[in-house]
């Protein structure tokens, strides 16, 4: 191979060079085939390299997109399912999921069987599938099933159910699949969006179509929407998105919102942006006025361009006809305080309180993360959120989880979304307690009401436990108490952050308008 | 002989790239492996992402083994056998310290990266007492 020991047969077949020429070594003539394969294999392995560093992973057309997101659902193949999310969207997902994962197995949701590469116990089947792709711009396309089946079979015994839920669900097995459904009957859609030459699918361009078709508003000019317009720091973005927040300035908050992970919300926009500001007109002719008077925030790093906004110290007063609202944030307590005067008990970030463990993580929400986009800084809702998630699970204990749930299972469900809810409904020290003989009685089995669920036949009934002190979901004011907002719950179309939203609870009772009610109002209008 | 070694370690490796490594959902190959991570953004930190990025470039390597064995160049042989089989074996670690399952292209790779690495090995070895003696 080096040449040291070449065969015979080369050199019987060796030729003597002509006279006047340098005389060829022996084995040169293999060592020449040999450079000549070397530097093709190279070639094709640089290229291959190159190709693979440099590709983003999509694919030729809007129907091989979607077909790649389903073959890697049948698959249980979360890394499959990413790799045809457009990458922004991916970008805001990947590590964020890794942790997602760990967090819920460290707490005990989930057992070790789960990982990226195979969710055991759910077994999707497509069958027949036939997709057809409208386009509806230049880079957006509606891809439809025109025909084809999807069933879902659940294996009870293998789902990865953890620890902490073991004991709630005695019976895995007894977990039934739901029936298969006819795609193009259910008119299941994705929309698949181009970038750089490639498709891929979008679950905000999906969710903002749905909301469009559901809405009856006509498509709209995609690329000819909102255009993002950053700060020049992280901390400059926050200020920015708060200063619009406190004007109602709807378009600057979606302005805000950072290009790649918002286009949907971009191009969308003009489609609500109207009647948002009529709404905000509306508001304004009515004499509410909000400000922030109070913006303390500590920025860290989150790596290369991003960095997560820490809210160290928050004031917003609202002003309406009803008086003044405000609330402040210390960094340590929120506090809110009513038209008359009156305060709220405080919530504050170091309690120890046994009946509301989830308190504690909800502080998580007074925390951005915003994205730098070809110089500029960007609100980012998915990031800002999916770290408050986290945030809320890496300040929960497995011991105080598994107190909270062995009492109300249905608490996990505040994992997903705790924070505006909690840090409202927590203002009220021992909530428990609260009772009112015209309302709910928190805690009262007597005024559990039935709940509605959609079963596979026909809408079945089913009891639904009611909430414990632990679980604060229904909590009621007392009279005399002005209770904090409700969440925001259109946060995308504001670009506000439900961390924003400063408090807020679900009450069946009127109550007067809250601080920062007023912009979630003008945001839902 | 080290030479022999080293390039069929490399070349091991680079075969190695196209064997099934991890079941994720589906078999993919570690070269599938290493790009589907490297799009997807789950290699957090630069070194890993750095490592990822060198393996996809490890047929290129291997390569670039074989010529520099071709031209006799023993030093280059050495460093580049080095840099194959660390890339390899590296990432064949990664893979096994991750949550992925795995399958038979991550070890296959290990010991090819391992044998370049002591062929690499035995070549700068050889080459330093070389020099030594002039």
């Amino acid at each position: 191979m080096t040449g040291r020991g070449e065969p015979e047969a080369e050199l019987e077949s060796y030729v003597a060079p002509a006279p006047g020429t340098p005389p060829t070594p022996p084995g040169a003539s293999w060592r020449k085939a040999g450079m000549a394969i070397g530097v093709v294999v190279a070639l094709v392995a640089g290229l291959f390299g190159l190709a693979a560093v440099t590709s983003d992973g999509g694919e030729g057309s809007p129907e091989a997109a979607v077909q790649k997101l389903v073959d890697a659902l049948e698959n249980e193949d979360v890394l499959g399912a990413l790799e045809a999310l457009v990458p922004a969207e991916r970008t805001m997902l990947r590590g964020r999921l890794t942790e997602l994962g760990e967090q819920l197995r460290r707490l005990g949701i989930v057992d070790e069987r789960l990982d990226l590469g195979h969710v055991p116990g759910a077994d999707l089947t497509v069958e027949g599938l036939e997709l057809q792709a409208e386009k509806l711009g230049e880079d957006v396309a509606v891809v439809r099933a025109g025909a084809g089946t999807a069933r879902l079979r659940i294996k009870g015994e293998e789902l990865p159910i953890g620890p902490l839920l073991n004991d709630l669900v005695d019976d895995a097995r007894t977990i039934s699949s739901p029936s298969p459904a006819d795609l193009a009957e259910e008119d299941a859609m994705l929309v698949a969006v181009r970038r750089g030459g490639d498709w891929f699918v979008s679950l905000g361009y999906t969710v903002a179509e749905l909301a469009r078709r559901e809405g009856g508003a006509p498509v709209p000019k995609f690329g000819r929407g909102v255009a993002p317009k950053g700060a020049s720091s992280p901390a400059a973005a926050v200020r920015e998105l708060a200063a619009a927040a406190a004007a109602f300035d709807v378009r600057r908050a979606v302005e805000l919102a950072p290009p790649g992970e918002a286009d949907a919300l971009h191009d969308y926009a003009p489609l609500f942006l109207p009647a948002a500001e009529r709404a905000v007109a509306s508001l304004r002719a009515d004499g509410v006025r909000a400000e922030v008077p109070t913006l303390d925030l500590d920025v860290d790093s989150a790596g290369e361009g991003e960095a997560r906004v820490t809210i160290k110290r928050l004031g917003v007063n609202v002003t309406t006809e009803d008086g003044r609202f405000a609330f402040d944030y210390d960094g340590r307590c929120t506090k809110a305080t009513g038209p008359d005067g009156e305060v709220l008990p405080q919530l504050c970030r170091d309690d120890e309180d046994e009946e509301l463990p989830f308190r504690r993580a909800a502080f998580s929400y007074f925390q951005l993360t915003v994205v730098e986009r070809g110089g500029d800084w960007f609100v980012s809702p998915t990031g800002s959120v999916l770290d408050a998630v986290l945030g809320s699970l890496r300040a929960l204990e497995r011991d105080e989880l598994a107190k909270v749930v062995k009492e109300s299972p249905f608490a996990l469900l505040f994992l997903v979304y705790p924070s505006p809810f909690l840090l409202g409904a927590g203002a009220f020290h021992g909530i428990g307690d609260i009772e009112d003989e015209e309302n709910v009685s928190i805690g009262s089995d007597s005024e559990c009401l039935p709940a509605e669920v959609e079963g596979t036949s026909d809408t079945e009934y089913v009891e639904v436990p009611c909430p414990s002190p632990a679980m604060p979901a229904p909590a009621v004011p007392p009279r005399g108490v002005v209770p904090p907002p409700p969440p925001p719950t259109q946060p995308k179309a504001t670009g506000l952050s439900p961390r924003l939203a400063p408090a807020t609870t679900t009450s069946a009772a009127p109550y007067e308008a809250p601080p920062s009610e007023t912009s979630a109002t003008a945001a839902r209008s | 002989m080290a030479t022999a070694v080293t390039v069929a370690g490399s070349l091991g490796v680079a075969a190695a790239g196209f064997l099934p490594w991890s079941r994720t959902g589906r078999s993919r190959s570690g070269l599938e492996l290493a790009r589907t991570l490297h799009e997807v953004g789950l290699a957090p930190g630069r070194p890993l992402g750095t490592l990822l990025v060198l393996f996809l470039f490890t047929p290129l390597l291997a390569a670039a083994v074989w010529i520099a064995a071709l031209t006799r160049r023993r030093l280059l042989v050495a460093m580049l056998g080095t840099a194959t089989g660390a890339v390899a074996v590296a990432a064949a670690l990664l893979l096994r310290t991750s949550s992925l399952r795995t399958d038979e292209g991550g070890d296959v790779a290990m010991a090819a990266g391992l044998l370049a690495m002591a062929g690499a090995a035995v070549l700068a070895f050889l080459w330093r007492d070389e020099e030594g003696d002039r």
